[in-house]
């Protein structure tokens, strides 16, 4: 009994720690701006409002930054998921000389640093026209999705047992033909998964859609937000409304996938 | 080998069609890492504003001025114990979590679904929650402290050297931790549960149990993912950089602030490609490590 009421207890505790600035975020967000000011804070709003939700669509950019978001990682990840399907394909099921070693390189590549990539990467797509691009910045996103798709994408099909493809084979099948018929439908949760991971890196990276984008109708959420924040007079209502919609594609992806996001996230993290 | 036929593709041995298949990653990652990567280290020789089409190559000069810089050497610092402090709570937050979450209780699946978030979220939206927790005039955090008696006037946070190290280091452990949570979890659940069984048999008691089975279970897990992290938190460049902008009096400045400092502050192309061709080059030996250790697991 005094072990399940420390369960409880503990569980409560880590509610809290987790869940309280995620609440004050969309608390704030629907309280008046004379409510946000005040002291001592209210837990619960005084007054609901949506005012700032309104706002943020008629007095700011932030829709235009939203679709710019949205299209910037729709594409990144199309491109990861299709580069690293066939690549990741070819580590899992191909005897290639030196696949052992490619594998090593992917993995480190998911590890570079992005202050390293950044310099090089301004410069060369400045000469290529890839700067104050959606395309050149969903490219320099490939620089840690693609890595990411491939890691986890290769041990999702090593998992896939290999009999159903001899099976086609034998029945006449090529191998890009089993590989689309056979193994392809069974991978379907694991590339959703995967593909929401490579969405939502994108989504949530700050420095190269700093770096690669100055153009104000091109920029992305991530940057456009932080714009938000003035020294002298900030609006947290309609901050916390934004924050709140940032995470929005989250939460729609937690709703919808939340036991593939899970296995996802582990394969992804540990398994070398 | 199955004997195939028919089909376009048909004539091409195994061996060629997985090449074909691994070139079109192999390409992308030749045109934006490799290169990329090469043409950093040859800028880190150069003497480069950003405008500058071309650059003057100065040989080993920024390197020079690298080491010799006192900014640098505390920026290291600063690093090595960002990554280290946010790394340590984080194993011990994480894997503290993931023993709760461990125990049977009613909504668990939906705690555990929660725990993710911070994780998942946009770093912005995490960082402006923050700046608003923080807020030295009417965050909610200094109400909460200055109401239970905790603290006796409001701190201001983000705007004082010693605070806001760590105020930064406690934004990177909440947003970072549930990585840990996921990883740990996973390797409780496969932990078999007869070894329990017999220890309690043997009359281990409950803290016996919990280093001579769990810990030793875990403990492979946790150093891979303290490996992991530690890269990760190394690089890190937006906590930091988006709370306080590597200040108070440069107390929060990280190399990878420093890089940007450089490069994107001042227009020195040159001096913040060597800072970060160092962070590469410490990340390696860290990598190093990481895949020695997986050769051993895997002997």
């Amino acid at each position: 009994m005094l072990r399940i009421l420390r369960t409880y207890g503990l569980a409560l505790l880590l509610l809290t720690f987790v869940a309280f600035p995620l609440y004050w975020m969309t608390l704030t967000s629907l309280k008046p701006q004379t409510e946000v000011f005040r002291t001592p804070p209210t837990f619960l709003p005084a007054t609901w409002t949506l005012e700032h939700y309104i706002s943020l669509f008629q007095l700011t950019d932030f829709g235009l930054l939203f679709m710019n978001s949205l299209k910037v990682c729709l594409l990144s990840t199309v491109m990861a998921l299709a580069v690293g399907i066939l690549g990741a394909y070819a580590l899992a099921r191909f005897r290639v000389r030196g696949k052992e070693a490619y594998g090593r390189l992917v993995l480190l590549a998911y590890m570079f640093p992005g202050a390293l990539l950044v310099i090089p990467l301004l410069l060369l797509f400045r000469e290529l026209g890839l700067t104050n691009s959606h395309l050149g910045l969903s490219l320099a996103y490939l620089t840690f999705s693609l890595p990411f798709v491939m890691w986890v994408m290769r041990d999702f099909f090593a998992s896939v047992p290999i009999d159903l493809e001899e099976a086609a084979l034998i029945d006449g099948a090529t191998r890009l033909g089993a590989l689309w018929d056979v193994v392809l439908p069974q991978a379907v949760p694991g590339i959703i998964a995967t593909g929401i991971f490579a969405f939502l890196f994108a989504w949530n990276e700050y420095l190269y859609a700093l770096i690669l984008i100055s153009d104000e109708s091109l920029r992305t959420l991530p940057p456009g937000m932080m714009r938000f924040v003035s020294s002298t007079d900030t609006n947290w209502g309609l901050i916390m409304a934004a924050s709140t919609l940032a995470t929005l594609p989250m939460a729609l992806a937690f709703g919808l996938v939340q036991r593939y996001l899970v296995t996802g996230m582990g394969a992804g993290g540990v398994k070398g | 080998m199955a004997v195939r036929s028919g089909g376009p593709l048909a004539w091409l041995r195994d061996q060629h069609l997985g090449v074909i298949l691994l070139l079109p990653s192999a390409l992308t990652f030749l045109v934006l890492l490799v290169f990329p990567l090469s043409y950093g280290i040859y800028t880190s020789f150069l003497q480069r504003h950003v405008l500058d089409p071309e650059g003057v190559w100065v040989g080993l000069a920024n390197y020079v001025w690298l080491f010799g810089n006192a900014e640098f050497w505390q920026s290291l610092a600063i690093s090595t114990l960002w990554a280290g402090a946010t790394v340590g709570l984080q194993i011990v937050l994480g894997t503290a979590v993931a023993l709760i979450l461990h125990q049977p209780f009613k909504g668990r699946s939906l705690v555990r679904g929660l725990v993710l978030f911070p994780y998942m979220m946009p770093v912005v939206s995490v960082i402006l929650i923050w700046m608003l927790l923080y807020n030295a005039l009417y965050g909610v955090l200094n109400y909460l402290l200055v109401q239970t008696g905790l603290i006796a006037a409001p701190i201001a946070w983000l705007s004082q050297p010693g605070s806001a190290f760590w105020s930064v280091v406690f934004v990177g452990v909440w947003k970072y931790f549930p990585f840990v949570v996921v990883i740990v979890l996973a390797r409780l659940q496969v932990i078999p549960q007869d070894l329990y069984e017999a220890a309690r048999i043997d009359g281990a008691g409950a803290i016996a149990r919990f280093v001579d089975i769990t810990l030793h279970q875990i403990k492979d897990v946790l150093l891979v993912v303290a490996l992991l992290r530690t890269i990760y938190m190394f690089n890190n460049f937006e906590i930091a950089f988006l709370l306080t902008g590597g200040g108070p009096l440069r107390a929060t400045m990280t190399l990878p602030i420093l890089v940007y400092e450089q490069a994107f502050g001042l227009y020195e192309m040159g001096r913040g490609s060597a800072i970060a061709v160092v962070m590469f080059l410490i990340l390696i030996g860290v990598m190093s490590v990481y895949f020695a250790f997986l050769r051993k697991e895997s002997d």
